[in-house]
């Protein structure tokens, strides 16, 4: 139902990394879960328009005011790395000669 | 003090008249807590010294404006409380302290609500046991071999031990209900969007909805007169107006689900105490008849697609630059991979890549286009058996409580644990499970009622009036020793 490529392709959609046991135990669990919702295959769905929201619901904008909000020091506090105002990552793109 | 006498009505009744002070129940709630916690693990976080410092700030003034002055209330741990771990249960979150205090909690404390700790649930909301918690399993007080039922399995063997009168529960396929229905207490799942949703943690955004656990009707009803309607800060939320119904039960027409009745599956002593029930009503005089919901059998798939796919969206923003977790990797692509897969547990592992898989490119029309098309038919389902009847009633779960450990490597046995509640949250409708009766394990059944939508008051009188025809008086033995 579902190959060892597929759940490799799609984790690393996910930004997952799996061990090996973990792409086989995906492998069968997914198979199982996806064949028993080939179920939904039986129903006539022609003309019936997708249900995405339980209600119906319209973007709301707000007044355009300034407000008080989270000051930088409380929203870093959480941060696993950090440097004076930004989030610390590892180095993002390539280093070029001269550099 | 007596078990019984823990509810928010008595607490209070017990504060006007001075024979109790909020301290003195404080020190009853982390006595019980120090005592039974090992056992049952409600508990991830205990706020002992933050509950003693904020019943000192509660003025006697204020007990008449307050509606739950000097209640201890337990928070599951999904929701942000300011200054204090909010971990999801999961690795990944171990590490996060929240800067702000979700909506639904202050509203709680801003009615005089004492908080006493976070409560345990399946990592990220997702399980039906309890034991998908990175940390510990929680046991159910009435049977400590088994699971308290989930996700919200902390909150509501919290207060089936009676830790507390109240706590909170979030609920994306039946977390609040079923666990409500596991431990022998009562367990209610607004409207979709009555409840801001601010500073819970995203599970599935057109499906979570937050609500109250408490042992009797009128508490979680009181609960939710405080937390319910309008907040700016959920651009979902609807300016529900809290408004008590007092009409007599037989005014109700009741609609008994065909598909959640003699359906396999099914736990023949759970039938047989919703027929009790049925009796029960039929005697008082209401109008009960079967209605048929045709499409209810897609359910599960549908949800789980729906689900995952939406939950593989939000659970994207735990990627270790920001907060929780973070395993660092030679550059960003590796840290984000090994973060999420160290930081993640199985099961949300399994439902992120079931999520991806449906929402990838190629996979979209087949499986996740498709589940919202029958959604929409569920949704038409109930729409059409509203037209007759005011409230829909059926099991909460096919079974009472499982052992720990029966259904853990069967994800779909673990999954059809819900059934009944799911279709609920499809159609963002109003559910509550209250206790009925006991099964030959002396295990808690639970029943379910569905309202219309926005009509969360009148369901609530009706529970309230059935739970006092019922008179379900069980407690846990283990209480028999206080």
């Amino acid at each position: 139902m579902i190959d060892r490529e597929t759940i490799l392709h799609v984790a690393n959609l996910a930004r997952l990394e799996l061990k090996d046991d973990e792409v086989d135990k995906l492998k069968e669990d997914l198979g199982n879960i996806l064949n028993y919702f080939t179920t939904l295959n039986d129903v006539n769905t022609d003309d019936v328009a997708p249900t995405f929201h339980p209600f119906p619901i319209n973007n709301i904008f707000r007044e355009d005011i300034v407000k008080e909000s989270f000051s930088v020091d409380d929203i870093l506090s959480n941060a696993p790395s950090s440097v004076m105002t930004y989030f610390l990552v590892p180095r993002i793109v390539e280093e070029k000669n001269g550099n | 003090m007596e078990t019984k006498k823990f509810t928010i009505g008595e607490l209070i009744k017990g504060y006007k008249n001075k024979s109790v002070s909020p301290r003195e129940v404080l020190d009853y709630v982390f006595n019980n807590i120090k005592l039974y916690q090992p056992k049952i693990n409600s508990f991830i976080t205990l706020m002992e010294e933050y509950a003693y410092k904020s019943v000192e700030s509660l003025s006697f003034d204020e007990i008449d404006s307050k509606p739950l002055w000097g209640i201890p209330v337990a928070i599951k741990d999904n929701m942000c409380v300011k200054g204090f771990k909010t971990t999801c249960s999961s690795k990944i979150l171990e590490p996060f302290t929240p800067i702000y205090t979700a909506t639904a909690v202050q509203r709680l404390i801003d009615a005089g609500a004492i908080v006493v700790g976070k409560t345990n649930l399946d990592e990220f909301a997702m399980g039906s046991s309890t034991e998908n918690s990175a940390f510990f399993t929680t046991s159910n007080p009435w049977d400590m071999d088994r699971v308290p039922g989930g996700s919200s399995g902390g909150s509501a063997s919290a207060v089936s031990a009676r830790f507390v009168p109240l706590a909170t529960g979030s609920d994306t396929g039946g977390s609040i209900r079923q666990p409500a229905s596991f431990c022998g207490v009562v367990g209610f799942k607004p409207t979709y969007g009555t409840v801001s949703r601010y500073g819970l943690v995203a599970f599935a955004s057109s499906l979570d909805q937050i609500g109250p656990f408490a042992t009797k009707v009128k508490d979680v009803e009181a609960a939710f007169s405080v937390i319910s309607g309008k907040d700016d800060m959920d651009s979902t939320s609807h300016p529900y107006k809290f408004s008590p119904v007092d009409k007599n039960i037989k005014e109700y027409k009741i609609g008994i689900i065909k598909e959640l009745y003699e359906t396999e599956g099914f736990d023949p002593e759970v039938l047989n105490s919703l027929k009790d029930v049925i009796k029960l009503l039929k005697e008082e005089g209401l109008k009960v008849d079967f209605c048929s919901l045709p499409h209810l059998e897609y359910s599960l798939p549908v949800y789980y697609l729906v689900a995952t796919s939406e939950a593989s969206s939000n659970l994207a923003r735990f990627d270790g630059v920001r907060y929780g977790l973070r395993v660092e990797g030679k550059d960003i692509i590796e840290t984000f991979l090994q973060t999420r897969g160290r930081g993640f547990g199985s099961e949300v592992k399994r439902r992120i890549m079931l999520g991806t898989y449906a929402l990838s490119s190629g996979y979209y029309d087949a499986y996740y286009l498709k589940a919202s098309k029958v959604r929409t038919l569920i949704v038409n389902d109930f729409e059409k058996a509203f037209e007759d009847y005011d409230c829909l009633i059926c099991p909460t779960s096919p079974t009472t409580a499982f052992k720990k450990g029966d259904k853990t490597n069967d994800p779909l046995s673990m999954y059809l644990s819900d059934i009944a509640t799911i279709p609920v949250n499809l159609a963002g409708l109003p559910g509550i499970s209250i206790p009925i009766g006991l099964d030959k394990k002396g295990l808690p059944i639970g029943l379910q009622i569905i309202g219309k939508p926005f009509k969360d008051n009148d369901i609530l009188n009706f529970a309230s009036k059935i739970e006092s025809i019922i008179n379900f008086e069980a407690e846990p033995s283990l209480l028999g020793g206080r």
